[in-house]
């Protein structure tokens, strides 16, 4: 079944929410929709071809997120392939838009007046597409489950539920589009199935080909401040024997959860640090948490954090130590975060 | 009804009718039973997608509520001049506060708040006592819930971008890494 609000409007933005309103009403949350109980069988196939499927599918459509205090209405229009292209504008609140590219991401922030521009990864072992899932290494940490089909913005689904074996993550469940293998839905979850975050798109179409005008940003910036980071040098890492810390790092991370492996170790120029920052990336194949480390003290030290913040679903906590700044950030469970900080030491050099 | 209407209606239930325009609905709302049905209808819709959202208002949501009715309340505080006409409550107030109590607490809410929104010159959400429903862990004293700056907020949110856009490539793809960027989280302090 699908029926659409039909009612003309001049702003995109009203356009979005009825279009979204009816979309989740009638598709989305329902909550599984016609989901039908687990079934038997490897979900790996599926979420391989669903990672590809997400940098490799060419589609525009208009997505909702509905979130711990907020529901936010993006248009999303991305050109996949070599020549991967993203476009997000938010069609609800304040106006803000993203621009990805190969070479990074560009974030335009109208009510911070400023454009903060972050590059990419540099392609890595794995190339653009990222690391494939270990399957073993990631069903020590979770459970995987097919919960049958759906419907999503009237396209059929496969249902997969992924849920932690412990607390220092949350689960997800994705609707995984039939033809496409796009995940049309999503949620994030706690151990205990408490729904922190759905995703969903109330439409979504698949052109063969997006034109390069519709992809320009619809906000012009002019006469922002550009915040811009500088090329990150660093390496990433992967495998059993990943350190849990980097050599040259100014800090000892004593503990990480189960599962998690350090897969990324590099230094940055973030805009708003006169010195480069050391960034630690862990992962445990699906969730995943950063340490930034700079040195304490300068003009910033008063604008660092020290305690624990939530945005939406991701957590941070910062604290200051012998010379340097930590902060820990992820969207991971508030326990991660403050554990992971709590075993964090400066590296005595001999 | 035209589409116009609809379109007035679907943006008082989303917050953003402009105030003069809300005061000509709200009178209509007043004598038209049909156009009250639709608004009806919208609130319903929102309500249901709200309550579907799971731990969808923050917990000084229904303080905030309170406030909103009390603000409804004439002004009595301050005694009015002598010789002019004593003090009324505008007629597009009374029209509003009684549509609200038929149809319930939380749909004034619906009026007012866009939940998790700050105001037009703020940026942070105030702090909150739990988050997201969870049971809150013990905090360290020296830990001070003040709001934070804007200067941090700026710096968190680098983090943020920063952290999604490497953690893309390490696992699997979260829509919400793709999204997380445009949108204006607020941040809490616990």
């Amino acid at each position: 079944m699908s029926v659409r609000l039909s009612r003309p409007c001049a702003h995109p933005a009203r356009r979005g929410c009825l279009g979204v309103l009816a979309g989740i009403l009638l598709a989305g949350f329902l909550p599984a929709g016609g989901a039908r109980a687990s079934e038997p069988g490897s979900v790996f196939p599926l979420l391989e071809a669903m990672r590809q499927a997400i940098g490799n599918t060419t589609y525009r459509g208009v997505l909702v997120h509905v979130h711990a205090r907020d529901l936010d209405v993006i248009e999303i229009l991305h050109r996949g392939g070599t020549r991967e292209y993203e476009r997000l504008y938010s069609l609800t609140g304040e106006p803000r838009e993203v621009i990805r590219t190969p070479q990074g991401v560009t974030c335009i922030l109208p009510r911070q007046h400023a454009i903060m521009v972050d590059h990419s990864l540099p392609e890595g072992p794995a190339g653009r597409q990222g690391i494939p899932f270990d399957a073993e290494r990631l069903r020590a940490v979770y459970r995987f489950r097919r919960q049958g089909e759906d419907r999503v913005a009237g396209h059929r689904t496969l249902v997969v539920s992924i849920e932690p074996r412990d607390d220092y993550r949350y689960g997800h469940r994705f609707w995984v589009e039939t033809r496409t293998h796009l995940p049309l839905r999503s949620e994030l979850f706690t151990r205990d199935g408490r729904v922190l975050a759905r995703l969903l798109y109330a439409s979504i179409e698949f052109p063969g080909e997006i034109p390069d005008a519709a992809l320009e940003p619809h906000l012009r910036g002019e006469g922002y401040r550009t915040f811009r980071t500088r090329e990150p040098r660093g390496r990433e890492t992967g495998g059993d024997n990943a350190p849990v810390t980097g050599p040259g790092s100014g800090v000892r991370v004593g503990w990480i959860p189960p599962g998690f492996l350090m897969r990324a170790h590099r230094w940055h120029g973030m805009p708003l640090s006169e010195t480069a920052v050391e960034h630690l990336l862990y992962s445990d194949g699906l969730a995943s948490f950063s340490v930034y480390v700079e040195p304490a003290g300068g003009e910033g030290r008063t604008h660092r954090l020290d305690g624990t913040v939530v945005m939406g679903a991701i957590h941070a906590a910062g604290r200051q130590m012998d010379g340097v700044h930590v902060t820990v950030v992820g969207e991971v469970p508030e326990i991660t975060v403050r554990k992971v900080i709590a075993n964090i030491e400066p590296e005595r050099r001999p | 009804m035209d589409d116009r209407v609809k379109e007035q209606i679907s943006a008082l239930v989303d917050g953003e009718l402009p105030e003069a325009e809300c005061r000509l609905l709200l009178a209509r709302l007043g004598r038209e039973p049909e156009l009250r049905r639709t608004w009806e209808r919208y609130l319903l819709a929102g309500e249901v997608l709200r309550n579907q959202a799971a731990p969808f208002y923050d917990p000084g949501f229904s303080r905030r509520v309170m406030e909103a009715v009390e603000a409804l309340e004439p002004p009595t505080a301050t005694p009015a001049p002598t010789g002019a006409a004593p003090t009324r409550t505008p007629a597009w107030v009374r029209t509003l506060a009684s549509l609200a109590i038929a149809a319930g607490v939380a749909t004034l809410a619906v009026l007012f708040f866009q939940p998790g929104r700050t105001g037009s010159g703020g940026r942070l959400a105030a702090p909150a006592p739990v988050a997201q429903g969870g049971a809150r862990l013990d905090y360290a004293a020296s830990h001070t819930p003040a709001p934070p700056s804007d200067e941090l907020v700026e710096r968190l949110s680098q983090y943020v971008v920063n952290h999604n856009e490497f953690a893309a490539r390490t696992g699997l793809p979260h829509l919400a890494r793709q999204v997380s960027a445009v949108e204006a989280e607020p941040v809490e302090v616990k």
